[in-house]
């Protein structure tokens, strides 16, 4: 296990260099003008006619004149030489940042051609290994116990018995060991769908099949699609309530809502520690904090629970396995992220009723979105969608695959992941490294909480929190986790001192 | 190339088992049965106890959450470290499920006047007291006595 978080993208990673290079280029090629300016105005000189009338008068005066205007135009340091030196240096810094950007594309490119060929050997490699696991240990089963010793080596035997014994633990083991192969595996199962199932079904039926080539997303789609013929992953209509007071714990409505208001997040880690206590078995469950920003105003922190309902078949909390493969598929306005909506909503509405703040002005507050999981994914698709009416300014996620959102520039987003968590890598691409985009990554091998083998002990909400601790606390010294948390660690820095307010709902769904 | 076989093979497994809502990603869950009976227990041992006049205990297992324990307890103490004696009571009841090793203990207390207490009263960094911290203040976990950090 480290400590120590591994940061990329962001405001100091390469893509924020090369639109650093572009800058500075466009900055040179100001000052070339300027310079270029400056030339013609000295060079003008020359021609002027008080220094054209003195060449006649006092010949040597007149041509020691031409001559400086000549030197102040040629090397080393003439203005149109140093002007061509700034021009020449902003068309290198452009040419070196494009060749970064496709350089850079490039090895996207072959990395994500890496990642699928890889995920259809897998999957083929997969199906053989089954096959012939199964086929062998019919076999073995079969044949007199002597035949079988003398046809198994040891270690092969033993091997086939100990797969054969447990074999969803061998693939947790492997996964945990290798957190690639879902990546590899995600990348690789549209062309092994799309383009080779096509094919041998051409070839073992008497029926042709054409190839189709499939995106992710169409796969996920698909699922979706198939499964509602079934009935299954259906989506609901979201009902949100306040969460109601309990005159059996608490004496007044006042005494719970200061006891809510104690829990403010005022850190990453404790975002992730509040969110891990969401969910109940009624349904599902969201957060939002109401922070006052020191000029009147408030901005907002919103806390988004993860998947706690993984039956196919939907029932009435929206924090289940149909939103996850909706969000997947590219799909806006889940019940979820609507229920999310409403609730913030309903949040500003009773915070101006409360307060007098015109709603407008609330309304225009800067929102951070912050989820584990599920959360995070719909965190990034309401940053995503550009209609969802709220003021999303910053997005935090832990442990979630939001890669493939397309969440604007000028949101700014910090993903945490854990290298052994295969959640992470089911959109089967690396996060964007864009100046807006963070990834944290850290190593949970040997923690606590974290049982060796089993890739999704490394996925739970508190170990998020753990992680988080972390951030925070290595924000301090690592300028690029400073740099994408500034906003956040302002709103925190405005729970500690002022008097924030949280709203806390119940978030379920309705069926017709 | 066996390795990448065996992944390729139980990958799909996986994948299959996750979609159909088979894997929820804890290590070895309870049924949903025994978590019941399991928090029922640990209601009656806390209403046993003078100062706890309610609580309402969950456990709950899964690749979100964990392994989590969450009691919400009403004291009729009125005295700061008597709540706090109650907190560290409820919390070692939280520890010692036997239904699993927790990752995670999240407590409430509330006084008679409202005043709510939480792990980070006695000294955890967060709401959800960690196992780590959990083992060194209250020891090994009824569930597995041999379990460590």
């Amino acid at each position: 296990m480290t400590d120590s978080l591994a940061v990329s993208g962001g405001a100091t990673g390469i893509l924020a260099r090369v639109a650093d290079m572009r800058a500075t280029a466009d900055v040179l090629d100001a000052k070339g003008d300027v310079l270029r300016r400056l030339a013609g105005e000295v060079a003008a000189v020359a021609g002027h006619d008080a220094v054209l009338g003195s060449q006649l008068l006092s010949p040597l005066t007149g041509a020691r004149v031409l001559a400086e205007v000549a030197e102040a135009q040629l090397p080393p340091a003439g203005l149109t030489w140093v002007a061509l030196e700034y021009e020449a240096s902003a068309t290198f810094l452009r040419g070196a940042a494009t060749a970064y950007e496709e350089t850079d594309t490039a090895l996207a490119r072959l990395a994500e051609l890496r990642d699928t060929a890889t995920g259809v050997v897998l999957v083929n490699g997969g199906l053989l290994a089954a096959g012939g696991i199964a086929l062998t240990s019919l076999l073995l089963d079969a044949l007199p116990d002597p035949l079988v010793d003398a046809l198994t080596p040891d270690a092969f035997a033993a091997w086939v018995e100990s797969v054969g014994e447990d074999p969803l633990g061998t693939v947790m083991g492997e996964l945990y060991d290798h957190p690639w192969a879902t990546d590899a595996l995600v990348s690789g199962l549209p062309w092994v769908l799309g383009t080779e199932v096509p094919l041998v079904l051409s070839a073992v039926t008497p029926w042709t099949f054409t190839s189709v080539p499939l995106t992710y997303e169409e796969v996920v789609a698909g699922i979706v699609a198939g499964g509602g013929l079934l009935g299954l992953f259906a989506d609901g209509t979201p009902v949100v309530t306040p969460e109601p007071y309990d005159p059996a714990r608490y004496p007044t409505p006042e005494a719970w809502q200061a006891a809510l208001d104690a829990t403010a997040a005022d850190s990453v880690s404790a975002l992730f520690d509040n969110i891990s206590g969401l969910g109940d078995d009624t349904g599902s469950e969201v957060r939002v904090t109401a922070v006052p920003d020191g000029a009147g105003g408030y901005t907002w922190l919103v806390e988004i629970p993860g998947t706690q309902d993984w039956a196919p078949r939907s029932g009435s909390n929206p924090s289940n396995l149909a939103t996850n493969l909706r969000l997947m598929a590219g799909s806006h306005g889940t019940a979820m992220e609507e229920g999310v909506l409403e609730a913030v909503r309903q949040a500003m509405a009773s915070l101006s009723d409360r307060t007098g703040v015109p709603l407008a002005d609330l309304e225009g507050g800067p929102v951070t979105l912050a989820g584990h999981s599920q959360g995070g994914i719909v965190a990034a698709s309401l940053a995503a969608d550009p209609g969802n009416g709220l003021n999303v300014t910053t997005v935090v996620t832990g442990g979630s695959p939001v890669a493939n959102m397309a969440v604007p520039d000028d949101v700014t987003v910090v993903s945490i992941e854990h290298v052994q968590d295969p959640v992470h890598h089911l959109d089967g691409n690396p996060n964007p490294g864009g100046p807006n985009w963070t990834t944290v990554v850290r190593d949970v091998d040997g923690h606590s909480q974290v049982t060796a083998g089993d890739p999704f002990s490394a996925h739970h909400g508190a170990l998020y929190a753990d992680t988080g601790a972390l951030v925070d606390e290595q924000a301090s010294t690592d300028p690029a986790l400073r740099l994408a948390l500034a906003d956040l660690q302002g709103q925190f820095a405005h729970v500690r001192d002022g008097e924030p307010h949280v709203f806390q709902f119940d978030v379920g769904q309705e069926h017709p | 190339m066996r390795r990448v076989l065996v992944s390729g093979t139980l990958g799909l497994v996986l994948l299959t088992a996750a979609c159909s809502g088979g894997a929820d990603g804890a290590p070895g869950p309870a049924p949903t049965a025994d978590l019941d009976a399991e928090s029922e227990r640990i209601v009656a041992e806390l209403a046993a106890l003078d100062a706890v006049t309610s609580a309402d205990v969950r456990l709950r297992t899964g690749a979100n959450a964990g392994r989590q324990v969450t009691i919400d307890a009403v004291t009729s103490a009125t005295d700061g470290g008597a709540q706090r004696e109650v907190l560290e009571a409820v919390t070692e009841a939280g520890w010692h499920t036997t239904a699993f090793v927790p990752t995670e203990v999240r407590t409430t207390v509330v006084g008679p006047d409202g005043e709510t207490l939480d792990p980070r009263d006695l000294g955890f960094p967060r709401r959800g007291a960690d196992a780590a911290g959990l083992y060194a203040r209250f020891g090994a976990p009824a569930a597995d006595e041999d379990w460590q950090p």
